[in-house]
């Protein structure tokens, strides 16, 4: 099924991540960057894993040895209103 | 251990080097490109999306971003991909009496230059946009300002450049630079010696870095921009929108001296067409630290709620932090090195790079190849500062 979704935020397709690793893709941040993999709502933390297993696959080597997307706060969606204590008014 | 001969070597795989790469691809160049990293990894993967005109300094930067955004406007047709290029318009909202006034002279100089651009009143701008807040005084509107998608961008240079013919070497960092008899013969790379004729240096904030290998100097330092993206949410706005705080900030003396000038940071805005809005950014000297922080981030959320109220009850899903190339003047060094004859350089353009990358790319393969006399980019030229 060539076509299910990996990453369900931005409704990207296995297909889509494979092609990508295809014209060059060699790291999380490389797919991400082409495909938007992880940009979405929960910022890569349910696709994440399922790419890096796609890379190691393909580039043969460990799940280990992907390196982790740049890390790019905050964890969980927040408010704007949340940043606004203790803003000058 | 060699990699193939290139007539031109790019050392810098980022939208100004991809550009430059695709150009000299087509017209028929043995082209390649050298990344020591992803492609678009650094700065231009950490910006905004703007293509903007109306905060070009009027002169030859703005003649050069009107260039470029003529070939913005076949560019999707030309590289046969989707760019995300949208021509939505731009404003740049005053909140003051001051700021309205500042603005309004903004807009004369510019329509004297021949941009379309205007000034609207409180109720003309909220027309025009309604979710603007009912507190502005004002606003300009520039309907040629645009935006693109440099994540697409880069990627389509890359690819379109490699289809005719560009060898692409990702992952792939420059180790030295060999010269004879004044000029460069070979770029010695992690994979291997690459025979070449020229080689143009568009590596962006780290363009000092490689002309160093060769004993020159570069003033580009990083200026470091903050950036948060909502969630997508229904269309709140259109097109780019802008605070004139920090226009006005740069241009007047603060009256008590109370602007924190240790972090400047002016306020610019799009809701994508997935529904993200994108809030940019600060603009700061702290070398090459990509580091985001609370004052610098609150700062932009602060300013953007105040001029787009509607905008408080979305939530903050990615925040980041890009380092823009910035030369002494805010002005690209597009030039040939006065001492190293077929060395080229293509880098400072700082928040600009975006929106000057399709002229760049151009003008430089028309500079390398003597379709264009070298006088036409003197403005850019590094004696500038000499």
């Amino acid at each position: 099924m060539p076509d299910k979704i990996i990453c369900r935020c931005e409704e990207i397709t296995e297909a889509e991540v494979l092609a990508a690793i295809r014209a060059g893709a060699r790291t999380l941040n490389d797919v991400k960057r082409r495909t938007r993999t992880g940009m979405g709502l929960c910022q890569g933390k349910t696709c994440q894993r399922l790419i890096a297993r796609l890379l190691a696959q393909a580039l043969g080597c460990s799940v280990a040895s992907i390196a982790p997307p740049s890390a790019r706060p905050p964890t969980r969606p927040l408010p704007l209103l949340a940043f606004e204590e203790g803003t000058e008014s | 251990m060699n990699l193939p001969a290139a007539e031109v070597v790019v050392v810098g795989g980022g939208v100004v080097g991809t550009s430059i790469t695709y150009q000299l691809a087509k017209r028929g160049i043995k082209a390649a490109l050298v990344e020591r990293s992803g492609l678009g990894s650094g700065t231009s993967s950490a910006c905004a999306m703007g293509v903007q005109m109306q905060t070009k300094t009027p002169g030859p930067k703005l003649r050069l971003a009107q260039e470029s955004l003529s070939l913005y406007r076949t560019l999707e047709d030309e590289l046969g991909r989707d760019l995300e290029f949208s021509n939505d318009g731009g404003m740049i909202v005053a909140e003051t009496t001051d700021e309205a006034d500042y603005l309004k002279a903004k807009v004369a100089t510019l329509q004297a230059h021949g941009l379309e651009i205007y000034y609207l009143d409180r109720n003309e701008a909220r027309a025009t946009q309604p979710a603007l807040s009912e507190q502005i005084v004002g606003s300009t509107y520039c309907p040629d300002d645009s935006v693109t998608s440099p994540l697409c961008l880069t990627v389509a240079f890359a690819e379109e450049a490699a289809r005719l013919g560009a060898r692409i070497h990702a992952y792939t960092p420059v180790t030295g630079l060999a010269l004879r008899n004044g000029r460069i013969r070979q770029v010695h790379t992690s994979a291997g010696e690459i025979e070449t004729d020229a080689v143009v240096n568009a590596c962006g904030v780290w363009a000092p870095e490689l002309a160093q290998m060769i004993g020159l100097d570069l003033p580009i330092v990083p200026r470091r921009g903050q950036i948060f993206v909502t969630e997508p949410a229904p269309p709140v706005f259109k097109g780019m929108v802008l605070a004139a705080q920090y226009l006005v900030s740069k241009s007047m003396p603060s009256e008590n001296g109370t602007l924190s000038d240790s972090l400047p940071a002016g306020v610019v805005s799009y809701q994508t067409r997935r529904g993200n809005v994108l809030v940019g950014s600060t603009r700061e000297f702290v070398g090459f630290s990509q580091h985001v922080n609370q004052e610098g981030l609150r700062k932009l959320m602060h300013g953007m709620v105040k001029i787009m109220p509607m905008v408080r009850h979305l939530h903050v899903i990615r925040t980041f932090a890009g380092l823009r190339p910035a030369a002494p003047d805010g002005l690209p060094i597009l030039e040939r090195s006065a001492e190293i004859p077929n060395f080229y350089v293509a880098a400072g353009h700082e928040g600009d790079g975006i929106a000057l990358s399709p002229i760049t790319g151009m003008r430089m393969a028309q500079l390398i190849l003597g379709e264009i006399e070298e006088s036409m980019l003197a403005p850019f030229s590094s004696n500038r500062f000499a």
